[in-house]
């Protein structure tokens, strides 16, 4: 535990950006923890009261109501929510499809690898947001839909690096060691080959994730994500662009948020992929 | 070289094939695609109608056979809403779209190169900071957030520039602006590394001993070196050109693919979809393949392995 605590605290002294970032991610986190106490707010909708400016500290709706008379406040909170959450299943799926297929792929090589590593090319070659869309549009809108899309566009970086450190491992001595003591094929795969995959897997997670929370936005503002009432960051911004000329605040709070979001999921990111891969320290900024 | 080029071109080829049969099965999969087809309140027997017409009810290897015969000549069905080919209410759409994406990539190329060259001349010196933090903000920054911030200060607040649709010169701007923010960090990303790694070489070093002016060692000798992988980086860039072009034409209303895009899908108009999806996917493709192609021009290395 003290070793950890150390670990930490250097690693935040080395990279400093990313303490800052760090910040950042743990008030958001702490806020989408506590986004459920604002669930009346959030929804209830109260047509006396819409589109009320920003009242600061000076009334109950600190950045004003939406066209609904819902407060922009609270469901900013609920959609960071919804926006983390979306975010990390969808990184999560990703990444394990894509841990899966490559260290499958890179392991047995041959005829599976080709055929793996032609899916990825083919897949890479497509514009995603556009397949999303597309996706989205015949399959129907819904959060669970949404983490699959994302996640079906995204795991092919995470099966390619996966699949390039097993063909290393393969051929380590450990490898060959534990397969002369007779372990079987899918005993080596996930003792000696997946938790030595793991470590780059997360460094790719950590840069993906922030792109992931922008293409969710990204969806959710073209009503193709998060489904209404449930409020996202996107489609907040939305009802923001409609609303431009006579209530700005609905598109200047929740964009900023959003922008805040992802530039301390970068930050803390970047900090964490060069401190797990040491030979990106050099070639990034 | 022939080799190489032949080899490319095959697998561009493939890429394409999977990529129908994927739309194709997503298409399937997802249900009956009458249902989708047909206009909401449409009856039984136009439905019945529709399958057959459609030859629904034929096996699925077949069907594709078919659907790929009909993509090939350009047939990709009919709008439901416009009662025209979907084919031709894409290609109509097009040259906006072009227009906007275009502008936006020579934008972000005449900022990003300079602001990355600029970086790299004065790397670890304010010059560099400058650059590097607004490049750290420009990639936080939700393309679509700025359109809208840009509508809010210059078309509502300042009211100087037009705000919706397609109405000459002033009105390409700031869309133009909000879809250059993405090529234009990572441009300025990749040449500021990419020239990092150039400017201490040895063939850079001995040009600027020779008593070359500054000026001409940095622009012949190592941006021409260090040019390469910022090429690389723009055909991938391409692709998410055109898919942030569908959000940027729906926050300016500018009257191409991705208005239209978004416009079949309110309308459940499929075969829009499926045609913009296939087109602009195939445009990638090629443009990607031609990327390729004039990198191992500018490279010889790249042919050889």
């Amino acid at each position: 535990m003290k070793r950890f605590v150390r670990g930490v605290k250097s690693f935040f002294l080395t990279f400093p950006g990313a303490a800052f970032g760090a910040v950042i991610v743990v008030v958001f986190v702490a806020l989408a923890l506590i986004a459920p106490l604002l669930h009346e707010p959030a929804y209830a909708v109260n047509a006396a009261n819409k589109l009320a400016p920003p009242q600061w500290f000076s009334g109950p709706h600190f950045f004003g109501t939406d066209s609904l008379g819902r407060d922009l406040l609270a469901r900013m909170i609920v959609g960071v929510r919804i926006s983390l959450m979306v975010a990390a299943a969808a990184v999560l799926v990703a990444g394990a499809i894509g841990v899966v297929v490559g260290v499958i792929s890179g392991y047995f090589g041959r005829w599976a690898d080709t055929a793996l590593m032609r899916l990825t090319d083919t897949l890479m070659a497509i514009p995603l947001v556009l397949f999303a869309i597309f996706v989205m549009m015949v399959v129907g809108s819904g959060i669970r839909t949404l983490i699959f899309v994302i996640a079906l566009t995204q795991w092919m970086t995470y099966a390619r690096t996966a699949r390039a450190e097993s063909l290393q491992l393969r051929e380590q001595e450990h490898v060959s060691a534990s397969s002369s003591l007779g372990a079987s094929h899918l005993r080596i795969m996930v003792s000696n080959i997946f938790p030595n995959v793991l470590p780059s897997a997360i460094a790719l997670a950590t840069i993906n994730v922030s792109f992931v929370i922008l293409l969710e936005a990204g969806l959710s503002y073209l009503g193709l994500g998060v489904p209404l009432p449930d409020p996202s960051l996107g489609s907040l911004l939305s009802e923001g662009r409609q609303f431009i000329t006579r209530a700005p605040w609905l598109a200047i709070y929740p964009g900023a948020t959003l922008m805040l979001l992802v530039l301390g999921v970068n930050l803390l990111g970047d900090g964490l992929r060069s401190y797990l891969d040491p030979r990106s320290r050099e070639r990034s900024t | 070289m022939l080799q190489y080029l032949i080899r490319r071109v095959l697998q561009s080829i493939i890429v394409i094939i999977l990529l129908t049969m994927i739309v194709f099965v997503i298409a399937r999969l997802s249900g009956n695609p009458v249902d989708l087809m047909l206009p909401m309140g449409a009856s039984e027997s136009q439905r019945t109608q529709l399958i057959q017409e459609l030859g629904l009810d034929q096996p699925l290897p077949v069907q594709y056979v078919k659907f790929i015969g009909r993509a090939v000549q350009g047939d990709f069905g009919q709008s439901l809403r416009f009662r025209a080919p979907a084919m031709e209410l894409v290609l109509e759409k097009l040259p906006a779209t072009a227009k906007l994406a275009l502008t936006s990539l020579l934008l972000a190329i005449a900022a990003g190169i300079p602001l990355g060259i600029l970086a790299a001349i004065r790397y670890r010196r304010a010059g560099d900071y400058i650059v590097t933090t607004g490049v750290t903000l420009g990639q936080a920054m939700p393309s679509f957030w700025l359109g809208i911030m840009l509508i809010l200060i210059f078309g509502v607040q300042l009211g100087w520039l037009p705000v919706s649709g397609d109405e000459g010169l002033s009105s390409l701007i700031l869309p133009a602006i909000t879809l250059s923010i993405v090529p234009l960090v990572t441009i300025a990303k990749v040449t500021r590394s990419s020239m990092i790694g150039t400017l201490p070489q040895d063939f850079v070093r001995t040009a600027e001993s020779k008593g070359l002016p500054w000026g001409n060692v940095v622009r012949r000798h190592a941006l021409r070196n260090a040019l390469i992988p910022v090429v690389t980086v723009i055909g991938v860039l391409l692709g998410g050109l055109l898919s942030g072009a569908v959000i940027t034409e729906q926050i300016f209303a500018w009257p191409g693919i991705g208005s239209l895009t978004i416009q079949s899908i309110n309308a459940r108009d499929f075969p829009v979809v499926q045609a913009v999806t296939l087109i602009t996917s195939t445009i990638i493709v090629g443009a990607n393949l031609l990327v390729d192609l004039s990198y191992s021009l500018l490279d010889p290395r790249i042919r050889r392995s």
